[in-house]
């Protein structure tokens, strides 16, 4: 009954956003943006837990995937002069191709050996792009200042929404559930049961990779600017990992729940203790994971009981 | 030609000292320790304070051994006990415990950069300057991989930690206070990053984030060389000072991390569990 309880929550919360995008214009003052960037971190978590929620295989260096996005729909737009929305598209179009390869790593590394190569990965790209003259090298490229914040709200929301869908579709697909939940137990005992081990990462690998390349373009769009330092920084991947923590990696309201607690703790102890916002950001992650070591969701649902 | 085998000698014995401890860390309390970096600069910055008093900066190593090792005793006590069983917990526990020491830091020490003034001479040999400064960098980050490896394999306290990384139940079966050993393998690990920070203090400007890449480059290494083992540590540091030296004598030095880190990846698709493929663990 919780479960379904909970269930409605997250799609009456989907729908709620979705009605906000007739007001967000003309709501006055910060509250639109931080709407806006709150659903867009929740969609980054959203988006990591369809890889680590359901295989466990934790890419660390998922801002390789976020800033590929970023520079590709920066480049469709400045050198090719494309509209946006195919930019965007091409921005997804390299999320597969770049997350193909961290679901061929997959198949072949596991645990930390795959964490930190993908990381290896993350950096070298930066560096690649440091040195690369045609996209502006460590200057980086300025994007003609379209800014709409309706359009980020939107194209945020409509990437968590399509992440939230898949996860869910994912998950009610039996089969590839049962595969999946075995190769998260026992990558080995799975393979021993003559499950294919090797499709459903590599399938979930890039429906994960193409929402967050996305999302790098989305990121692109709103801040008009990009440099390798800025679309490769590891402090995406620390948020979607924290948000994906704290509400519970796994199920799809943990992350909807945990992504906008997360997005809200540091926007405020942004606004409120801008000294020491990194300090207020690590108690918060080694406090979470000490209290409520399954996530926020998880820890409510025992709490509140089945009812 | 010479220089550059110099210099492969000279920085791959400085990675070794500063990924040493995230490998000691992890081969025994199976901790992925994201607070590495920070464990590092706060290394430096005892030996930049105390410098700064007047003292030889490689005399400080023992005082900063001894202060990281408490800090190890006490994070070890409030951010890891709990859950040290949970991989990704302890992960996580370990990255807010990154971001916390930067920000203690830099609110306790500011965020300007420090420097370590040493003025020792250069020495030459056969025509080329080598820094003595470097010399004894090196020299301290072998011998300390060397102490550690006869500390581990010949020590009572060795064999106990070797045990518990080995096997927990085992060790708890023979009787070994587990919890307790962990405790200590964690410090230990921590005080070993105290030596590495030190010399890297000696090497590069001092300031609160200068941890994160280097965090990285120790990330690396450690993974090349295959978790918990420190052969592969050792193998890995100078193959990764190799490829960064060739990358700056036939291609462009900016390209440098790029191709050592690729190189790296590319070695793991090949051998699952780094080069040494998870032997000569602990």
């Amino acid at each position: 009954m919780m479960k379904l309880k909970s269930f409605h929550i997250a799609i009456i919360l989907l729908f709620f956003f979705f009605l906000m995008t007739l007001w967000i214009e003309s709501i006055p003052g910060y509250l639109p943006v931080l709407l806006s960037e709150t659903i867009f971190l929740t969609a980054l978590a959203m988006s990591l837990n369809i890889i680590t929620g359901s295989t466990g295989y934790l890419p660390f260096g998922l801002h390789f995937l976020f800033g590929m996005g970023g520079y590709v729909y920066a480049i469709s737009i400045i050198k090719f002069g494309l509209p946006v929305y195919f930019a965007l598209i091409f921005s997804g179009l390299i999320g597969l191709l770049s997350s193909s390869f961290f679901g061929f790593l997959a198949s072949k590394i596991k645990g930390a050996y795959f964490a930190i190569a993908t990381l290896a990965i993350a950096e070298s790209m930066r560096y690649i792009f440091v040195n690369w003259d045609y996209v502006g090298g460590g200057y980086g490229m300025t994007l003609p200042p379209v800014f709409h914040l309706l359009d980020f709200y939107i194209l945020s929301l409509l990437v968590l929404v399509l992440a939230t869908l898949s996860f869910y579709l994912i998950q009610k697909n039996e089969k590839l559930r049962i595969a999946l939940a075995a190769i998260k137990e026992n990558e080995e005992v799975a393979k021993i049961c003559g499950i294919n081990v090797t499709w459903p990462k590599f399938m979930v690998m890039i429906i994960g990779g193409l929402f967050i390349s996305m999302l790098g373009g989305v990121w692109v769009h709103y801040q008009t600017y990009i440099t390798p330092s800025f679309a490769f920084n590891e402090m995406y991947t620390v948020i979607a990992v924290g948000a994906c923590l704290l509400g519970g990696i796994g199920s799809f309201q943990g992350v909807l729940l945990g992504g906008l607690i997360f997005a809200i703790i540091r926007e405020y102890s942004w606004l409120i203790f801008p000294e020491i916002f990194l300090l207020v950001l690590g108690l918060s992650l080694i406090i979470t994971v000490h209290f409520f070591p399954d996530g926020l969701f998880h820890y409510l649902e025992q709490k509140f009981g089945k009812r | 030609m010479l220089d550059r085998i110099i210099e492969v000698f000279l920085l791959g014995s400085f990675y070794c000292s500063i990924s040493i401890g995230l490998n000691f860390i992890f081969g025994i309390t199976k901790i992925i320790n994201f607070a590495h970096g920070e464990i590092l600069m706060i290394g430096a910055m005892i030996a930049y304070y105390l410098s700064t008093c007047g003292m030889n900066p490689f005399l400080t190593i023992p005082i900063s051994m001894l202060l990281t090792f408490a800090l190890g005793s006490i994070t070890y006590k409030t951010a890891f006990e709990k859950i040290s069983q949970n991989e990704m917990s302890t992960l996580i526990s370990s990255m807010g415990l990154s971001y916390t020491l930067m920000t203690i830091v830099r609110i306790l020490l500011g965020a300007g950069y420090k420097i370590i003034s040493l003025p020792l001479p250069s020495i030459s040999f056969f025509g080329y300057y080598v820094s003595l400064t470097r010399l004894m960098i090196a020299i301290i980050a072998l011998a300390t991989v060397i102490i550690t490896h006869f500390f581990l394999k010949k020590s009572l306290l060795g064999l106990k930690i070797r045990a518990v990384a080995q096997s927990t139940l085992g060790a708890t079966l023979v009787g070994i206070d587990v919890n307790k050993i962990r405790l200590l393998s964690f410090a230990i690990g921590f005080s070993l990053t105290g030596i590495g920070g030190v010399l890297m203090g000696l090497l590069f400007a001092i300031h609160p984030y200068m941890g994160g890449f280097t965090c990285t480059l120790a990330f690396l290494i450690v993974i090349f060389g295959g978790l918990g083992s420190f052969l592969g540590t050792i193998i890995g540091s100078f193959v990764f000072a190799f490829i960064q030296q060739l990358t700056i004598l036939i291609l462009n030095p900016g390209y440098t991390y790029a191709v050592a880190f690729i190189c790296l990846a590319a070695v793991l698709i090949l051998r699952k569990e780094g080069i040494l493929g998870g032997k000569f663990a602990l």
